[in-house]
């Protein structure tokens, strides 16, 4: 028996089922799960109002920030809050979003809150789910089911419209959708065929697989004019114009890019260009992961599961901290 | 720092979980009601995680795993089973080594693979486990304790006397001779499964004169006055053979075992009936024994054989003891909630935690998982299956009510799910006791089996008098109590007593103004119900009573044949939606279903489960 | 056929092999020898000989313990030999050989038959 986690959500797809508390079977070995009232995995409830002398950092992202996997204390915005006295992370992370998702979250349920800072944790992969509009479950007996998740498009060259608002509550036949939507369902990437062939093969072979192929899971990134960018790049941009609070933009990288088997690159470019352009602060946690020798660098994702481990939450958790720290001073001062 | 401890069984028959906090029961669950295979005795991993998750702990806050059995003096009794009976018994061996030897004395490495390389793992033995289940929830500060059951290592039966936190066992009867056994080895030759057919026989056994008694007595069993036994096992096969009994107990009773699914007859009645007797007789004299022996004005009792509530029963009005306590989940699944407070208390030093209401802390043996409403109503919208949700649990009581009034049946899921055979409101298919046809409906149509058997009452405590001769309470459907005369009806036994074998037709006649609940011996197994136990199923026996007067609803497990109880919300509809059920309740929210949608499977989900 | 299951089937055929030779090499004739001299490992009479057939309950060792496969080998040896079992020490090698080579990583799927379930 796997316990159901979500729960529909009109405008963002879905949310946490509120009040959970429970332990996921998991890869690891099992982690623990609470969730709030608001249906974001946290141990408390997101008050819009910040106590006095307390620092609140909003944080987003998918489910590297939720952290599958990993139970909710010895997560990096957990570890954060224990490692620094008077401040207070509100995890929003939500697993299988894209940065468009998050966004309608934070639009949602938090523009109202009050806080002192806001990190979007863009796990790079998200390109890809920022440019669908559909996206493929797998139900408890590992059928696929497709749901429409919200999705933006930039029209009239700048202006972002949002779609599927309210989002459809109820799956979708693939053979219901237009070939044109159907361009648009989020199969799991460019290789889908490669990846699913690879996997049948197993982790140690899929490994294999990637240093041998160098294969490029994300070539949206490669130019600053790749559709899948410019639209991501809008969603950010707007994201962070609205925010009244700093922002740090954190990339999180893929686990060929800890490992070096792909080239990081062409995604560091195009967020250094995005801090330019927004005047966020970008903080690449990349370097930091390779400080630590590659050969134990496997250790930052799970055996059979790519999402980090709780020794990757906590690196993330380090790098951030001299980030978050300058902050800190700078509300001190 | 809290001490925690989780105890599991399995490995064998009906595997499990269970975790004790501070000598505290936190939670308990069978395996099988997650993997939703029956009586799945594999390594209990989905039912760990459940403990883990409802203690809300990380493997690393456990201070121990216990497992509920020495592997070692198993090994022990195996080899020297096969010592005595090889040349013969080889396919025996064939069958158990790799289990014996590749499983059981590996059971450190599946939980350390399991629970991480850290995990402390420690073992205790199979009869303390048993004991300590049914002393330390108990409601007894001192108890003598009575542990019945097929074989663990090589104690089938033990004497043993609790006191505090202390547990001493005195005496025991080893294996081969072993009561467990010998009931399954009748419960086999009637053609019913070993492990699960058990409670058929015992159902049967009502229809049926005990006119074997004599010859079990004179032939198979020998019993000394003091309650001990030994077995004649030139009538048993499973010594030194893959089945319970040979030709000789074949002879002896007119012929071959029934063939499974085929035609019950009058000699499985009978014969049904004469075991129930001699268990009976035999389960009073070690009563009495470990009466006199301890001196204790109470007993509790674990193991497979405490499950037989009609000798329960029997031992009950005997008054042999002043107090009675059975675990509910005496069989081996319990053994894991033994094993953790045998840690717990004896290794770990933790007093014992006992009520201070003066009752038991087995919680209602409501310890399974729960599902709040917010995952029903996740679960329901999800799917887009209508309901009505109706959030007064009065109003809701009253609803349901009426439904069961109508005659209609209830599939009810409500709180945490119970650990332990029997349903106690929590997963449980609820109906109309007075109804004639009820029995035959809710058997035929909703749990697909045998119409024979019977039904057990859920009786609102303070009630339960004027319906039952029985005193005090019966929480755990684990004591049979007669029906009181003055609701009888005669029944008309004259075709079936003149060698009619339709059980049909006797099943038919109404046998009390409770009918349903009603066995044909006018007894039933009574579960009594207080209001702090499980509200949501008090309300609705309450309700039914201001509609109808009746104090009393049919509770039947939350399944269909060869099903385990069902255990998520997920888990309930599938069932409700394969079977004749006209309403379901999910916590607060009302399913009909006439307007559910169509139900459709790609295959007969029927075959998906092995007929028990 | 995968690879996998093949391997399956070869671990089985050679198991079985093991099980099989076991029994019929060193278990038989321990059997035979017990039996020519009238030792009882199982008290299986059914007589009135005996006023009770309770026995004493004998404490093997302590309530709660450790135990792993490696100490199935030592442990075997002083249960057998506390318990004059001496013929049985010539198996003890044996079985503590059959549990590491039989071990799996993996529970079997198939139930266990009920009919042998006093072998567990």
């Amino acid at each position: 028996m796997n316990r159901q986690l979500f729960q529909y959500h009109p405008q963002i797809g879905y949310t946490f089922i509120p009040g959970l508390k429970t332990r996921v079977a998991h890869d690891g070995g099992g982690y623990l799960v609470q969730v709030n009232q608001a249906g974001f995995r946290s141990s408390r409830e997101f008050q819009r109002q910040k106590p006095a002398g307390v620092f609140r950092i909003l944080l987003f992202g998918d489910s590297f920030t939720a952290a599958d996997g990993v139970s909710n204390i010895a997560r990096y915005s957990d570890l954060l809050e224990s490692q620094f006295t008077g401040i207070e992370v509100f995890n929003y992370g939500l697993s299988g979003t894209g940065t468009d998702q998050q966004y309608v979250i934070y639009r949602e349920l938090a523009a109202g809150v009050e806080c002192d800072l806001v990190v979007i944790a863009v796990l790079v992969e998200n390109i890809r789910r920022v440019a669908a509009r559909y996206r493929v479950y797998l139900d408890a007996e590992g059928n696929r089911i497709v749901y429409a998740k919200p999705y933006f498009c930039l029209e009239s060259g700048h202006e972002l419209v949002r779609y599927h608002d309210p989002v459809p509550k109820e799956p979708v036949p693939e053979d219901h959708l237009t070939p044109d939507e159907l361009q648009h369902v989020d199969q799991g990437g460019n290789f889908a065929w490669f990846r699913q062939a690879v996997n049948t093969l197993g982790s140690r072979a899929r490994d294999v697989a990637q240093r041998w192929s160098r294969y490029q899971p994300l070539p949206a990134y490669e130019s600053a004019e790749h559709p899948d960018w410019i639209l991501t790049k809008a969603i950010l941009s707007q994201w962070i114009s609205q925010c009244l609070s700093p922002v740090i933009v954190c990339p999180l990288p893929l686990y060929q890019h800890v490992e070096e088997t792909c080239d990081p690159a062409a995604y560091q470019a195009r967020f250094r260009e995005l801090g330019t352009e927004t005047g966020a602060v970008i903080h690449d946690p990349l370097p930091d992961y390779w400080q630590v020798p590659r050969d134990a660098r496997r250790k930052f994702r799970f055996p059979n599961d790519i999402h980090p481990t709780p020794l990757s939450h906590q690196l993330l958790a380090d790098s951030l901290m001299p980030c978050i720290q300058s902050f800190l001073h700078q509300r001190g001062r | 720092m809290t001490v925690h401890v989780l105890g599991i069984s399995g490995f064998y028959h009906d595997s499990a979980a269970a975790i004790v906090s501070d000598g505290e029961i936190v939670a308990a669950a069978q395996e099988e009601r997650f993997s939703r295979r029956k009586h799945d005795p594999r390594f209990p991993q989905h039912a760990i995680n459940y403990c883990l998750g409802e203690a809300f702990i990380e493997t690393s806050e456990l201070d121990a795993v216990v497992f509920y059995d020495h592997p070692l003096l198993t090994l022990d009794r195996v080899i020297k089973s096969l010592l005595t009976v090889a040349p013969r018994g080889r396919q025996q061996w064939m069958k158990a080594a790799p289990s014996v030897l590749g499983v059981k004395v590996h059971v450190e490495r599946f939980i350390r693979k399991a629970l991480g390389p850290n995990v402390p793992v420690l073992f205790t033995k199979h009869h303390l486990a048993h004991a300590a289940s049914a002393f330390y929830p108990s409601p007894f500060d001192e108890a003598a304790i009575l542990t019945i059951d097929g074989v663990g290592e090589w104690a089938t039966t033990s004497i043993a006397e609790g006191s505090g936190s202390e547990i001493q066992i005195l005496k025991e009867i080893r294996y081969p001779h072993s009561l467990g056994l010998l009931y399954s080895a009748f419960t086999y030759f009637c053609g019913f499964k070993v492990n699960s057919g058990e409670y058929k026989l015992m159902g049967l056994a009502p229809y049926g004169e005990p006119r074997y008694v004599d010859l079990i007595e004179e032939r198979l069993l020998h019993m000394k006055p003091d309650g001990s036994f030994r077995l004649n096992l030139e009538y048993f096969g499973y010594l030194d053979s893959n089945r319970m009994t040979n030709e000789r107990f074949s002879e002896l009773f007119g012929g071959p075992p029934r063939p499974a699914e085929s035609r019950i007859t009058r000699r499985e009645m009978d014969l049904a009936s004469s075991i129930q007797k001699v268990i009976e007789k035999v389960l009073l004299g070690l009563a009495g024994h470990a009466r006199e022996l301890t001196g204790k004005r109470n007993l509790v009792m674990a193991g497979g054989v405490a499950l037989n509530c009609v000798a329960n029963g029997v031992l009950q009005r005997k008054k042999l003891f002043d107090e009675l306590w059975i675990q509910p989940a005496a069989g081996d699944a319990g053994g894991a909630l033994g094993a953790a407070l045998v840690a717990s208390c004896r290794y770990f030093n933790v007093p014992r935690k006992m009520n201070s209401q003066g009752r038991d802390s087995q919680r209602g043996s409501y310890l399974g998982p729960s599902f709040s409403k917010s995952e029903v109503r996740a679960f329901l919208d999800r799917e887009n299956y209508p309901y009505e949700a109706v959030g007064d649990s009065q109003q809701r009581a009253l609803k349901i009510a009426q439904v069961l009034s109508e005659g209609k049946v209830v599939g009810h899921l409500a709180g945490r799910m119970e650990f332990g055979p029997r349903s106690l409101g929590a997963r449980s298919i609820l109906g109309d006791p007075r109804r004639t046809d009820t029995q035959v409906l809710m058997n035929l149509k909703i749990k697909y089996r045998e119409s024979f058997r019977p039904f057990a009452p859920t009786v609102l405590a303070e009630d339960c008098s004027k319906y039952f001769e029985m005193e005090g309470e019966s929480p755990y459907m684990l004591l049979v109590a007669p029906v009181r005369k003055e609701r009888r009806l005669e029944m008309d036994l004259s075709r079936f007593d003149q060698g009619n074998e339709d059980l049909l037709e006797v099943v038919k006649q109404p046998r009390s103004d409770v009918p349903a609940v009603t066995h044909v011996d006018y007894s039933a197994r009574v579960q009594t119900i207080l209001r702090n136990d499980c509200p949501a199923y008090y309300d609705v026996v309450k309700a039914f009573r201001e509609r109808t007067g009746c104090s009393a609803i049919v509770n039947t497990s939350f399944n269909v044949r060869g099903e385990p109880i069902v255990c998520s919300p997920q888990d309930a509809y599938r069932c409700f939606m394969r079977t004749e059920m006209d309403l379901l309740v999910l916590e607060d929210c009302l399913l009909f279903k006439k307007e559910q949608p169509r139900w459709e499977e790609e295959d007969d989900w029927r075959n998906r489960y092995e007929l028990d | 056929m995968t690879g996998e299951t093949d391997m399956n089937l070869t671990d089985q055929t050679r198991d079985d092999a093991r099980l099989e030779e076991f029994f019929n090499k060193q278990l038989v004739p321990i059997a035979e020898k017990l039996r020519e001299e009238e030792a009882q490992l199982l008290a299986l009479e059914f007589s009135d000989s005996e006023s009770s057939w309770y026995v004493p309950y004998v404490d093997v060792g302590p309530e709660v313990f450790s135990f792993d496969v490696d100490q199935l080998e030592q442990e075997l040896r002083d249960l057998w030999r506390d318990q004059q079992d001496a013929v049985l020490l010539e198996l003890v090698k044996s079985l503590e050989n059959l549990a590491r080579d039989l071990y799996r990583d993996s529970e079997d799927g198939d139930d266990v038959s009920p009919f042998v379930y006093v072998m567990f």
